[in-house]
C-alpha cells in the first residue's frame, strides 16, 4: 500500500454501472518519506508530482486529505459488490513515523 | 516475496474494517547481506512476527496468500509481514540479524 494526496474529484455520469453510487477521487502519489516530512511539519504541501491517479474511495477521504491506498485485484475487494477499479483508497493517514 | 527492513509505521483511525487492531509497518525492500535497500518503501501489515523498527523481515506481496494468513475470503489487503529473519545464508556468504 502506498501513500498519497487527495487533490481532486471527479464526477462521471456515465460510466460503468458497478461504479454507481462510488466515489472517484484523484490522487497524487507520495513515496512515504514524502508523506513522512510533509505530516511532521504541519501538512500542507502539494506534492510536485506530475503523476497522478484515479482511486475509488472506501473510508470517506476528503480533498486535500493524506490517504493510502490499494493497487490491483486487491482494491476491487475493499468493496462489498467488488466494481472494476485498480486503485482503492483504504485509509486516511493520521502521522506517520519513517527513518 | 522479498527480504525487507522496517523502517517505521503508520497510525490511522479511519482506515478499512479489515485493517483495523493491525499494526501498519513501513518496509523498505533491502538486499539481505549487504542490507541497502533495493525498492520503494511500502506499507505491510504485520500479522503475528512482532517484527519492530530496524528488523530485517520477510514480507509477501501476494492477495490471495495473505487472505489465506488472515483468514478472510476477500480484503484489500495484499502486503503482509510474515516473518522476522534471524539469519541469512548462501553463495558462501553468512549474515546473523540479532
Amino acid at each position: 500500500m502506498k501513500a498519497a494526496k487527495v487533490v481532486g474529484r471527479v464526477i462521471s455520469t456515465a460510466k460503468y454501472p458497478t461504479l454507481k453510487g462510488k466515489k472517484i477521487l484523484l490522487l497524487k502519489p507520495l513515496s512515504w518519506e514524502q508523506a513522512g516530512r510533509i505530516l511532521s511539519d504541519g501538512g500542507d504541501e502539494t506534492p510536485d508530482s506530475e503523476r497522478s491517479l484515479i482511486a475509488l474511495d472506501a473510508v470517506g477521504a476528503g480533498s486535500s486529505e493524506y490517504v493510502f491506498y490499494v493497487s490491483s485485484k486487491e482494491a476491487c475487494q475493499a468493496f462489498e459488490d467488488a466494481p472494476v477499479c485498480h486503485n482503492a483508497v483504504v485509509g486516511i493517514i493520521d502521522g506517520v513515523s519513517v527513518d | 516475496m522479498f527480504v525487507a527492513r522496517v523502517v517505521g509505521n503508520v497510525w490511522a483511525t479511519r482506515k478499512h474494517p479489515l485493517l483495523e487492531g493491525r499494526k501498519l509497518m513501513l518496509v523498505e525492500p533491502v538486499d539481505g547481506f549487504t542490507g541497502k535497500p533495493c525498492g520503494e518503501t511500502q506499507l505491510a501489515i504485520d500479522h503475528a512476527s512482532g517484527s519492530g523498527r530496524g528488523d530485517t523481515v520477510l514480507v509477501l506481496d501476494e492477495g490471495s496468500s495473505c487472505r489465506q494468513i488472515l483468514g478472510v475470503g476477500s480484503g484489500p489487503v495484499r502486503t503482509i509481514i510474515a516473518g522476522v529473519i534471524d539469519t541469512l545464508g548462501g553463495s558462501g556468504k553468512f549474515r546473523k540479524f540479532h
